[in-house]
C-alpha cells in the first residue's frame, strides 16, 4: 500500500496531474490540523476522492479508497464507493487487491448489491490466486459473507481446507463458521472435513477447527457430543493454552447434555488446575469442573474436587487484580447453588469484597452473600451489610444493599429469622439513614408483614410504631427527606390494627389529630385518619364523659373543610360515628336510670365503634394438608371412563419399580448367564409379566384398539414425568405413550405416589396375546400431528440457524468411538441368550452410490465383513471393456452386472474411482472415468447385536428403550423390500407385507434400538425406540437421509 | 467469538474499528459512542470487563488508548484480555515502541496486523514471532 501511495505522491510532485494532490499521509495530517473546521475539510477531501475514483488508473483509485477508509473510520459514509472497491479488489497487483478486500471488509454488508458481482472474483482469488491473494480474499469474505456468497463458495472453501499450505488451511477452516452462519446447509458438506481438521498435523489448523466447533457447539451442544473423544485426546495432548481454554469451554457446554463426560475429564481438569500458571486457563478449568460437579449423577459427588475449586477461587478473590477478584466471585456463585457449605467457609473474604472500590465486585459479593445466609449467620451478615449501608455514599449501591438485605431476610417466608424483634430493629435502623433512599415502600411493607405474621412481635412492634406516630411531626420531616415516608403509613396501620397493645390510646389519638397533615401525601394522611378513628374507638370504651366526645368531634370537625375530598370524607365519617356514639352514650345514661340494662347499649355502641373484630392471621404453608378430606372424596381416582381390559391389569405389574437393574437381573436369572448373575432381587418376576403393551406389541382383539383413544392432552401433561426430556422436547408430536391406556392401580403410600408418576407411561398388556403382533400393527393409523417437527423456541436465533443435524456426519469411526465415549459403566453388557429359536436375518442390500450415462454403481452390503461394489451396464447395445476398480479389471457386457469385492473400512465416507472403456459399433471406443463418494449411514456400521423376536418383545420395555419417537417420512421407495435394503446392516426381526420390525446396535455408543417400519403409498411410518435421546436423534437423521 | 474490535483514544476518536458482525453504518457509530461512554468513566480500580448490551466489552488501556474487544457473554474474559495484550505487544514490536501517532498515520498497517492476528472473530495466530514474520513477508511483497 505504502509503495502505491508514494508513487502517487511522487507523481503529484512532478506536477503531471494537480488534482491528485493528497496522499493518505497528507489527508491524515490535514484532518489533524483542521481543528475547528474538520468537517469542511473532510467534505472537501471526499469530493477530491470522488474525482480520483473516476481516474482509470488503478493506483490512483486504490489511494483514493485507502483515504476513504480513513474517513470511514471517522464516521463518514463510504457505501457509495462500493463499485470502486470491487474495481480495486480485481486489480492484478497484490497490494491493491489486499487494499480492495480490506476496504470491502470495512464497508460492505449483506445489503451491498455489488457483492453479487464479486462472486467470481472471490472464487478466482481463492482457487487460483497466490496464497496471499487467497488470504486476502478469505479475510474479506469473513467480514462480508452473505447467504448467496456462502452458498456459491462452499465448495471452494472446502477445497482450500485441504490446501497443502497450513496457513491457507487455517484461514479456510476458520471461515467455515461464517459459511454455516449464513448458509447452514453447508454443514452437510463441510462438517466431515472440519472434523478431519481437528486432527490436522498443523496445530494451528487444529486450533482453528477447535474454535469453529466450539462456537457451533455453544449454540447446539447436543449435536457435537459425538466429537468428545477427539476433544478428549486433543485436551490431553495440547500444550497451547488458547486451544485448551476453548476445548475446556466446549466440554463445559457438553456436560449438561451428557453428565458422564464430567467424570471423564475430571482428572485432567484437576491436573491442569494444579499445574497451570495461566489464570485464564485455571479459570476455565474451574468453571468446567463446577459444571461437571453440578451435573454429576447423584451419589457421584466428589466433594474434594469442589473443595479444590473453592480453594483456588479464594486465591483469585484474594488477589489484588480486580479482574481475578470479580471472576472468582462470579464462579463462587455458581458453586453456591450446589455446595453452599463449602462456599460459606470463605464468608470472611467475600464480606471483605463488599468494601471493594469497584462496584461490579461489590455487587457480585453482595449477590453471593445474600445467598449464603443461614439461621446462625444471618444476624452477623445483616449487621455487616447495615454497616455498609451507612458507610457507602453511592446511592445505587446502597439501594442494592438494602434490597438484597431484605430479600435475604424475607426469603422462604422468613425461614432464617429467629428473632423478629431484631429484624424489626434492623428495618427501623434502615429508616434512619440520612441520605435519600428508594427502598422506603419496601421497608413499610416488611414492617406490616412481620407484625401481622408474627403474633409475639405485635406488642413490641406497636410500641415502636406508636413511638413514630407520637412524634409524627419530627419524624415525618426526617422521613420526608430520606424517602421513608411510607413507613408512617405502616406505623399508623399497625397502631390501628393492634390497638389493644397501645398503652395510651387517647394520647396517641390526640398526637395524630394534632399533627400536621399538610405535608403528608393524601394517601398516607387518609390512612392516618382512618387509623386514628380505630385508635379512638378502642379508647372510647373507657370514656365516661360525653363532653370529651364533643371535644373529639371538634377535632375532626376542622377537617371537614380540608382541601382534599378523601380527607373530608373520612372526617365526615368520623364525626357522624362519634355523634351517634355520643347519642348512645346519652341514651345509655337515661336507660341506666330506668332499669339498669347496660348491656343493650354497650352492644349498640360496639356496633358503631370501629374496633376491628376479626384478627388478621397468616396462613401456614402446610395448612391445606391439615384439612381432612371429606368422606367419599378420593383424589387418586381417575375421573374419566376406563375400558374393561385396563382394569383387569394383574397386580404384579405395579411392582417392578426398581428400574432397569431389575429387568436385567431377571433377564440373567432366566438365561443363567451374564455378569448380573447375582440377582439379589427378591421380587423376581416371570418374563411374561413384564411384557408391555407397546407399539410393537398389541393385542389381537378389537377392543384393545378401541382403548387406544387418545387422552386429553392436559391430563397427559400433568403426569408427564420430568425425567423424560424427550417428551418435553417433542411436545405434542407423535409419542405412542399418550395414546395408550394408563395404569389405574392406586399407589399405597405417599412415597409411592412419586414413583408411580414416573411410571405412568408404562403400559401393560395381557401376556397371552403375544405373537403375530407386527402384522396387526401395519394397518394402524399414525397419531395425529405426527408430521409436526419439533420447535425449540427457547433457543436464540443463531442456535436455530445452526441447528442442522450433523450428528451422522460427525459419527466417528469405530476405533475412536470405542476409545472414548462409550461409557457404559452403569449398563451391564448385554449377552445373547444361548438358545435362539428364530434367528433374525441380517438385512443386506444395494445402496445406489453413483450413476452416469453408462453405468450405475451400487454398494452391496453382503454380511458384517464384506461389501461389494456392483457395477451395472445401463446400455442395451454397448459393451464395456476394461472396467477397472483398484487394479481389478473385468469386462462388462451390455445390460449386465459385475461385482467387485469392496474393502470395508471404518470410514463413514466410501470413495473410489472406476475406469472403463466404452465401445460401440459406430464410434471408436472411448475411455471414461467415474468417481464416487458416498457417506454411508450408521446402519452400515452396526455391531453384531441381535435378538430374536421373543426376546425383542421383552426388551420393548419402557425402561430398556426409554425413548420412543414416531415419525413419518415421505419417500419415493415403493416396496417394503426396497425400503428395507436401505437399512442394510440391521437385523430384520419380523416382516410382513407392508411393515417390518428391525433391531440393531450402534457401534459408537453401543446403544441398542428397535424400530417398526410401515410403508404405505409414498409414506413411511417409523416408530423408533432407543435407549437415549442422542441415539434417537442420530438415527432419525440417518433414517431421514436414507428414505429420501 | 469477537464481535468487534475498537481502538479509541480518551477523546473518543476511533483509531481502529474492525467488525466481525454485520451492523449498518449508523449502528456502528452508535456502538462506537456507547463503548466510549462506557469505558472512559472507568478507572484503574475497576475491572477490565463491562457488560454491554447482549455482549461484554473486555478492554485494556495503554497510555491514552483503549483497546476494546466486544465479545460473547460466555467467552473467557481473561483469554481476551491476554489476547489484547498479545496484540499490543505485536504492535509494539512492529512499530518499535508504538505510540498513538504510529497508529494514526499507519492505520492501514494496524488493520493488516489485526487481520493477521484475528480472522472471522476468532484468534487466528497467537505466536508473536509467527505473526511478525507473516506481516513482514507481506510488507516485503509490497
Amino acid at each position: 500500500m505504502d509503495v502505491a501511495m508514494k508513487k502517487v505522491g511522487s507523481k503529484m510532485k512532478t506536477g503531471i496531474d494537480r488534482i491528485f494532490d493528497k496522499t493518505l499521509q497528507d489527508l491524515v495530517r490535514g484532518v489533524r490540523n483542521a481543528k475547528g473546521h474538520e468537517r469542511e475539510y473532510i467534505l472537501e477531501a471526499v469530493e477530491e476522492i470522488r474525482e480520483e475514483l473516476k481516474n482509470p488508473k488503478s493506483d490512483v483509485k486504490s489511494v483514493a479508497i485507502s483515504k476513504l477508509c480513513f474517513l470511514h473510520m471517522l464516521g463518514y459514509e463510504m457505501g457509495w464507493a462500493s463499485f470502486n472497491i470491487i474495481e480495486v479488489m480485481s486489480s492484478t497487483k497484490l497490494t491493491e487487491k489486499r487494499l480492495g478486500y480490506w476496504a470491502a471488509s470495512q464497508s460492505f454488508n449483506e445489503n451491498t448489491d455489488v457483492l453479487m458481482l464479486s462472486t467470481n472474483l472471490i472464487k478466482k482469488d481463492i482457487l487460483k490466486g497466490s496464497e496471499f491473494e487467497a488470504s486476502a480474499a478469505l479475510g474479506g469474505l469473513s467480514c462480508f459473507m452473505t447467504p448467496d456468497l456462502a452458498r456459491d463458495l462452499t465448495d471452494d472453501v472446502l477445497s482450500l481446507m485441504s490446501s497443502t499450505r497450513p496457513h491457507v488451511r487455517k484461514r479456510a477452516t476458520l471461515i467455515t463458521y461464517k459459511l454455516f452462519y449464513h448458509y447452514p446447509e453447508a454443514m452437510r458438506a463441510v462438517m466431515p472435513r472440519l472434523k478431519e481438521k481437528l486432527e490436522d498435523k498443523d496445530p494451528g489448523v487444529q486450533s482453528a477447527a477447535v474454535n469453529v466447533i466450539c462456537e457451533l457447539a455453544r449454540k447446539n451442544p447436543k449435536q457435537y457430543l459425538l466429537l468428545s473423544p477427539i476433544f478428549m485426546r486433543l485436551m490431553t495432548k495440547s500444550t497451547n493454552n488458547w486451544v485448551l481454554i476453548k476445548i475446556i469451554k466446549l466440554f463445559g457446554c457438553l456436560i449438561p447434555h451428557e453428565p458422564r463426560l464430567g467424570k471423564k475429564i475430571e482428572e485432567n481438569l484437576k491436573t491442569l488446575i494444579n499445574n497451570t500458571s495461566a489464570m485464564s486457563l485455571l479459570y476455565e478449568c474451574i468453571n468446567t469442573l463446577i459444571q461437571a460437579k453440578t451435573f454429576a449423577p447423584a451419589g457421584n459427588d466428589n466433594e474434594a474436587l469442589i473443595q479444590l475449586c473453592v480453594d483456588k477461587l479464594r486465591i483469585l478473590i484474594e488477589d489484588n487484580d480486580q479482574n481475578l477478584k470479580y471472576l472468582g466471585l462470579l464462579s463462587m456463585t455458581r458453586i453456591l447453588e450446589s455446595h453452599p457449605k463449602i462456599v460459606s467457609q470463605h464468608k470472611d473474604i467475600i464480606l471483605d469484597c463488599l468494601d471493594d472500590k469497584d462496584e461490579s465486585i461489590r455487587l457480585r459479593a453482595l449477590d453471593l452473600i445474600s445467598k449464603m445466609v443461614t439461621k446462625s449467620t444471618i444476624m452477623d451478615i445483616t449487621a455487616k451489610l447495615l454497616d455498609y449501608v451507612r458507610k457507602t455514599d453511592n446511592a445505587i449501591y446502597r439501594d442494592e444493599l438494602v434490597s438484597k438485605m431484605i430479600d435475604m431476610c424475607s426469603q422462604q417466608g422468613f425461614a432464617f429469622i429467629k428473632n423478629f424483634e431484631w429484624y424489626l430493629n434492623v428495618l427501623l435502623d434502615l429508616t434512619k439513614i440520612e441520605s435519600k433512599v428508594s427502598y422506603g415502600p419496601k421497608i413499610a411493607t416488611q414492617l406490616l408483614e412481620i407484625t401481622v405474621r408474627v403474633r409475639t412481635l405485635r406488642e413490641y412492634s406497636v410500641a415502636q410504631m406508636s413511638h413514630i406516630v407520637q412524634n409524627l411531626g419530627a419524624i415525618s420531616v426526617i422521613f420526608g427527606r430520606n424517602g421513608c415516608i411510607d413507613v408512617i403509613r405502616s406505623a399508623a396501620v399497625i397502631c390501628g390494627e393492634f390497638v389493644e397493645f397501645v398503652s395510651d390510646p387517647k394520647n396517641l389519638f390526640l398526637a395524630v389529630m394534632n399533627a400536621e397533615f399538610g405535608h403528608l401525601s393524601v394517601n398516607i394522611a387518609a390512612v392516618m385518619f382512618q387509623n386514628a378513628l380505630k385508635i379512638l374507638s378502642h379508647g372510647l370504651k373507657d370514656i365516661e364523659n360525653d363532653a370529651l366526645i364533643t371535644d373529639y368531634i371538634a377535632l375532626f370537625d376542622k377537617f371537614l373543610a380540608f382541601p382534599n375530598i378523601e380527607i373530608q370524607e373520612r372526617a365526615s365519617l368520623a364525626v357522624q360515628t362519634l355523634k351517634s356514639a355520643s347519642t348512645n352514650f346519652l341514651l345509655r345514661s337515661i336507660h341506666e336510670l330506668h332499669d339498669g340494662n347496660v348491656d343493650f347499649f354497650v352492644t349498640l355502641f360496639q356496633l358503631y365503634s370501629l374496633i376491628p373484630r376479626g384478627e388478621l392471621k397468616p396462613v401456614g404453608p402446610k395448612a391445606q394438608k391439615k384439612v381432612p378430606l371429606p368422606n367419599g372424596l378420593d383424589l387418586e381416582v381417575l375421573i374419566f371412563e376406563q375400558s374393561d381390559d385396563e382394569e383387569e391389569e394383574p397386580e404384579e405389574e405395579v411392582e417392578p419399580e426398581d428400574d432397569i437393574d431389575d429387568a436385567f437381573n431377571d433377564y440373567y436369572a432366566e438365561n443363567n448367564d451374564g455378569p448380573g448373575k447375582a440377582s439379589t432381587s427378591d421380587k423376581k418376576l416371570p418374563l411374561g409379566k413384564m411384557r408391555l403393551n407397546d407399539i410393537n406389541y398389541l393385542k389381537l382383539d378389537d377392543s384393545s384398539q378401541k382403548s387406544e383413544k387418545p387422552e386429553p392432552e392436559t391430563d397427559y401433561q400433568t403426569i408427564l414425568s420430568p425425567e423424560s426430556d424427550v417428551n418435553t422436547v417433542f411436545g405434542g408430536i407423535g409419542g405412542s405413550e399418550k395414546y395408550l391406556p394408563k395404569k389405574t392401580k392406586k399407589p399405597k403410600k405417599g412415597k409411592k405416589v412419586k414413583k408411580s408418576k414416573k411410571k405412568t407411561t408404562e403400559k401393560v398388556s395381557d401376556p397371552e396375546d403375544e405373537g403375530h403382533v407386527v402384522e396387526i400393527m401395519m394397518d394402524e393409523e399414525m397419531p395425529e400431528g405426527a408430521e409436526d417437527t419439533p420447535v425449540e423456541s427457547d433457543e436464540d436465533d443463531d442456535a436455530k440457524r445452526l441447528n442442522i443435524d450433523v450428528s451422522d456426519l460427525l459419527r466417528s469411526t469405530r476405533k475412536t468411538e470405542n476409545a472414548g465415549s462409550s461409557d457404559e459403566d452403569d449398563l451391564p453388557s448385554f449377552t445373547k441368550s444361548p438358545s435362539e429359536p428364530a434367528e433374525p436375518t441380517l438385512i443386506t442390500g444395494l445402496l445406489p452410490i453413483a450413476d452416469n450415462v453408462d453405468v450405475s454403481v451400487y454398494l452391496k452390503f453382503c454380511d458384517r465383513n464384506s461389501l461389494e461394489l456392483i457395477v451395472h451396464n445401463k446400455h442395451k447395445s454397448r459393451d464395456i471393456s476394461d472396467l477397472e476398480y483398484l487394479s481389478d479389471k473385468r469386462d462388462l457386457p451390455r445390460s449386465a452386472e459385475v461385482a467387485f469385492p469392496f474393502s470395508r473400512t471404518d470410514d463413514i465416507v466410501y470413495k473410489g474411482k472406476l475406469l472403463y472403456t466404452i465401445s460401440s459399433k459406430s464410434k471408436s471406443s472411448k475411455e471414461k472415468k467415474l468417481r464416487f463418494e458416498h457417506i454411508i449411514t450408521p446402519f452400515f456400521n452396526l455391531t453384531s447385536w441381535k435378538v430374536n423376536d421373543d426376546e425383542l418383545v421383552d426388551l420393548i420395555h419402557e425402561k430398556f428403550f426409554e425413548i420412543t419417537v414416531e415419525q413419518q417420512y415421505q419417500t419415493e421407495l415403493n416396496s417394503l423390500e426396497e425400503c428395507l435394503y436401505r437399512f442394510s446392516g440391521c437385523y430384520l426381526v419380523q416382516s410382513a407385507q407392508n411393515g417390518a420390525s428391525i433391531c440393531g446396535q450402534l457401534v459408537s455408543n453401543e446403544e441398542k434400538f428397535v424400530m417398526l417400519i410401515k410403508i404405505n403409498s409414498g409414506l413411511v411410518n417409523v416408530s423408533l425406540k432407543t435407549q437415549s435421546s442422542n441415539t434417537s436423534t442420530t438415527l432419525q437423521a440417518a433414517i431421514n437421509s436414507i428414505l429420501k | 467469538m469477537i464481535r468487534f474490535i475498537l481502538i479509541q483514544n480518551r477523546a473518543g476518536k476511533t483509531r481502529l474499528a474492525k467488525w466481525y458482525t454485520h451492523y449498518d453504518e449508523t449502528e456502528k457509530q452508535k456502538l462506537i459512542e456507547d463503548v466510549h461512554a462506557l469505558i472512559t468513566v472507568r478507572d484503574a480500580k475497576h475491572t477490565n470487563f463491562v457488560e454491554f448490551r447482549d455482549f461484554k466489552v473486555v478492554y485494556r488501556r495503554y497510555a491514552g488508548l483503549f483497546f476494546c474487544f466486544c465479545v460473547d457473554v460466555d467467552d473467557n474474559n481473561l483469554m481476551h484480555l491476554e489476547g489484547i495484550h498479545n496484540f499490543v505487544e505485536v504492535l509494539n514490536e512492529y512499530f518499535h515502541n508504538v505510540c498513538e501517532l504510529d497508529l494514526v498515520f499507519n492505520f492501514h498497517k494496524v488493520y493488516s496486523v489485526v487481520d493477521e492476528a484475528f480472522l472471522a472473530g476468532e484468534l487466528r495466530e497467537t505466536s508473536q514471532q509467527k505473526l511478525l514474520k507473516e506481516i513482514n513477508t507481506l510488507n516485503s511483497l509490497e
